[in-house]
């Protein structure tokens, strides 16, 4: 329960700095400029604007979680992640193994997709005996 | 028993044919066949090379056929690392998006549908579009780049794979592109607009370039998307801030003054209009600028008033220095 406790407070605190880091950055980078996506945003900043940016930094690391148990080097996966624009970032949160990815992998699966049907279609017709599912009728 | 087991052969036989034929309807490439108001019937691009893919890689395959044809000389084994997913065998749309926009270029995804590509084609613009080669149910997802289309002849090439032009019937490429939604991807040089841009997706564009710091080219893309749309709000401020970011600040004044005398209503021209004018050493002005950020108020007011604060900061140094002589 101390331990239990002890990591929540850690962790919490270390959150409370990371956002609070993150506020002082924006406010430093840039004087008092407004951004050009803000501008070209539906949703103006002010309170939700503060909230939008806690969304998208959890999403980034959610993203970015994704892309390392994708196989992403974890040299490579952090500037990968920045490249996206948050807009990104939230359509791939929690969909990257289901979202199209453009290979061409398909020709060994698709050549192992047509042995099955002809298997399963010659099994049901009786000529052989491959998958024990198909329903054999006593001829 | 041997009638039911036909019944069974024709059941899968029917429904093999209504899955093949779900999709077999080609509606733009009948309608582009039929007139020729998407413009010239035979559109070829130049300049494209060719990079055979390695296996799986047709995502970088794609993007760097498409990026040195814009003027980036990259190869797929360099793009690699920046798109390609090991354990999906392939790549993802958003990150072919953002290497575009890595490589300092403008990723702009056209409008679904063959009337933008055909379009694109004309004026000379390569595409990198995502297809479907399987079916909808099992798919085999593709990315190619198209370079040639011939209305006429119904026919369309592609740098795809390991074919320098595969030519397809363009009935069946429309089948094979529908599946993924018609997607289609620009990479384009900064100072050359698509042919099918709209205002909003060009700026937003752009302004993911500006927020990658590639603020040269950045400011090039603002300045081409500035001749097409004079009056474009985010087109002034995004080339103000472009500028700013490359502390230029004449450049940023000057078109924060546009953006705020265009758009008098826009609290974020004056905003840093005023922020600019304040790191040029013109208080006063400044001032003036900031109260009318704040006057117009909004969803960004707290940030107009911060401005504010931080001039008048400044200016309260300054108005004792001026008081100083009054007193004499």
């Amino acid at each position: 329960m101390e331990n239990f406790r002890f990591a929540t407070s850690s962790i919490s605190r270390f959150l409370i700095l990371c956002l609070v880091c993150m506020g002082i950055h924006v406010a430093s980078a840039r004087a008092q400029i407004i951004g050009t996506g803000t501008v070209l945003s539906s949703q103006m900043a002010g309170v939700s604007g503060n909230r939008a940016r806690v969304k998208a930094f959890l999403q980034r690391k959610e993203v970015r979680k994704e892309l390392l148990s994708m196989g992403v080097d974890p040299t490579e996966v952090t500037t990968r992640v920045n490249s996206l624009t948050n807009a990104q970032v939230a359509d791939l949160a929690g969909r990257i193994s289901k979202l199209p990815a453009g290979g061409d992998f398909g020709t060994v699966l698709f050549i192992g997709l047509i042995v099955f049907l002809v298997l399963l279609y010659t099994d049901i017709m009786g000529y052989t005996d491959v998958f024990p599912f198909v329903k054999k009728h006593a001829s | 028993m041997v009638f039911r087991m036909h019944r069974v052969a024709a059941a899968i036989f029917a429904v093999t044919a209504a899955v093949l034929s779900g999709c077999a309807t080609t509606p733009q490439t009948d309608r582009a066949r039929a007139s020729t108001r998407f413009g010239s019937e035979t559109s070829r691009v130049s300049g494209v090379p060719f990079f055979p893919q390695k296996a799986f890689q047709c995502g970088p395959a794609s993007l760097a056929e498409a990026l040195s044809w814009s003027g980036v000389q990259v190869t797929p084994d360099q793009l690699s690392p920046e798109v390609y997913l090991p354990k999906r065998r392939g790549s993802l749309q958003a990150e072919m998006v953002a290497a575009v926009r890595r490589n300092a270029r403008i990723a702009y995804v056209i409008r679904p549908g063959l009337p933008s590509l055909l379009q694109e084609l004309a004026a000379g613009n390569p595409v990198v579009i995502l297809e479907n080669l399987g079916l909808s149910w099992y798919p085999v997802w593709h990315y190619a780049v198209v370079v040639d289309i011939n209305v006429n002849a119904d026919m369309i090439t592609l740098r795809s794979g390991d074919f320098a032009r595969q030519r397809m019937p363009l009935g069946l490429f429309e089948r094979t592109w529908a599946r993924s939604g018609y997607w289609g991807l620009l990479v384009l040089p900064p100072d050359r607009l698509p042919a099918t841009a709209e205002e909003r997706p060009y700026l937003k564009a752009v302004a993911a370039v500006e927020a990658l710091g590639h603020l040269r080219q950045a400011r090039i893309a603002y300045h081409t998307a500035l001749k097409r749309w004079p009056d474009s709000l985010a087109g002034q401020i995004g080339l103000g801030n472009t500028c700013y970011a490359m502390k230029d600040l004449r450049c940023a004044e000057a078109a924060y003054r546009v953006a705020a005398t265009r758009h008098p209503d826009s609290g974020i021209a004056y905003n840093n209009l005023a922020q600019t004018l304040a790191d040029e050493g013109h208080l006063t002005r400044a001032t003036a600028a900031a109260l009318r950020a704040v006057a117009l108020g909004g969803p960004l007011a707290p940030t107009f008033r911060k401005t504010l604060a931080g001039i008048t900061a400044h200016t309260g140094v300054v108005s004792r220095n001026d008081r100083r002589p009054d007193h004499r």
